[in-house]
């Protein structure tokens, strides 16, 4: 455990572990900002084999008492047919800054509204497929 | 939409049932087709109506078709035999 994951709150940190064991062994804080993690997962799936893998989850240090909110990548993502994901992205915003010195350059600015509210740590697994599904729809 | 091998569906020939999976949760059907929300609420979903059923093209796999809760899914045809269930909604800031 990193010295930045040290310090978080036991429920967000049995969330990690679930992360790790079921989707992705490599899942880390790279950075945590204004009460929100960011949860780099280099398995996230998006739409094109071609795309750089990866992205941070912007988990807040709540969770899962409270929602998630926002998606930062590298890349602009692709839509599946052509053409990238337009909806709520946002170029070089300052919610990247916290992770811009490892290449953050997109903020999707999707929040968790209308969502069942997560319950349990192992709900984590049911957010990244929130995510997936977002990027698929574009 | 093509209809699919046993092992592409859920379809038992033997006992004439349509043996799905949500998750690890194993779900047996008498009718080729139910609703979305007959097929959460089977697998202990207790609102279905906030999420989307996902059905996937193998175990563990990808999403290739999502309905919601009042959405009719056929079991009998191609990749619907392995299902998640993913949270709906969503908004943007």
């Amino acid at each position: 455990m990193s010295d930045l994951e040290s310090g978080l709150p036991q429920p967000f940190l049995d969330a990690l572990r679930c992360l790790r064991e079921k989707k992705d062994a490599e899942a880390r804080v790279d950075a945590v900002s204004d009460n929100f993690a960011y949860v780099w997962m280099g398995k996230l799936a998006k739409n094109n084999g071609s795309e750089p893998t990866g992205g941070w989850l912007r988990l807040p240090l709540a969770f899962p008492h409270a929602n998630p909110h926002g998606l930062i990548t590298r890349e602009a993502l692709k839509r599946a047919a052509e053409g990238e994901v337009a909806d709520a992205h946002h170029v070089g915003h300052d919610m990247c800054k916290p992770v811009a010195a490892l290449g953050a350059a997109h903020y999707y600015s999707w929040t968790w509204e209308n969502s069942p509210p997560p319950r349990a740590p192992e709900d984590i697994m049911g957010v990244v497929q929130w995510y997936e599904r977002r990027i698929r729809k574009g | 939409m093509a209809t699919g091998t046993e092992q592409e569906t859920g379809k038992d020939a033997s006992q004439g049932t349509f043996v799905i999976f949500v998750g690890d949760i194993q779900e047996k059907w008498d009718q080729s087709t139910v609703t979305a929300k007959q097929i959460m609420e089977k697998a202990g979903v207790a609102e279905p109506d906030k999420f989307v059923l996902e059905a996937l093209n193998h175990k563990g796999g990808d999403p290739v078709a999502e309905f919601n809760s009042n959405d009719p899914v056929d079991l009998s045809v191609k990749d619907r035999k392995f299902f998640r269930v993913t949270p709906g909604g969503g908004g943007r800031s």
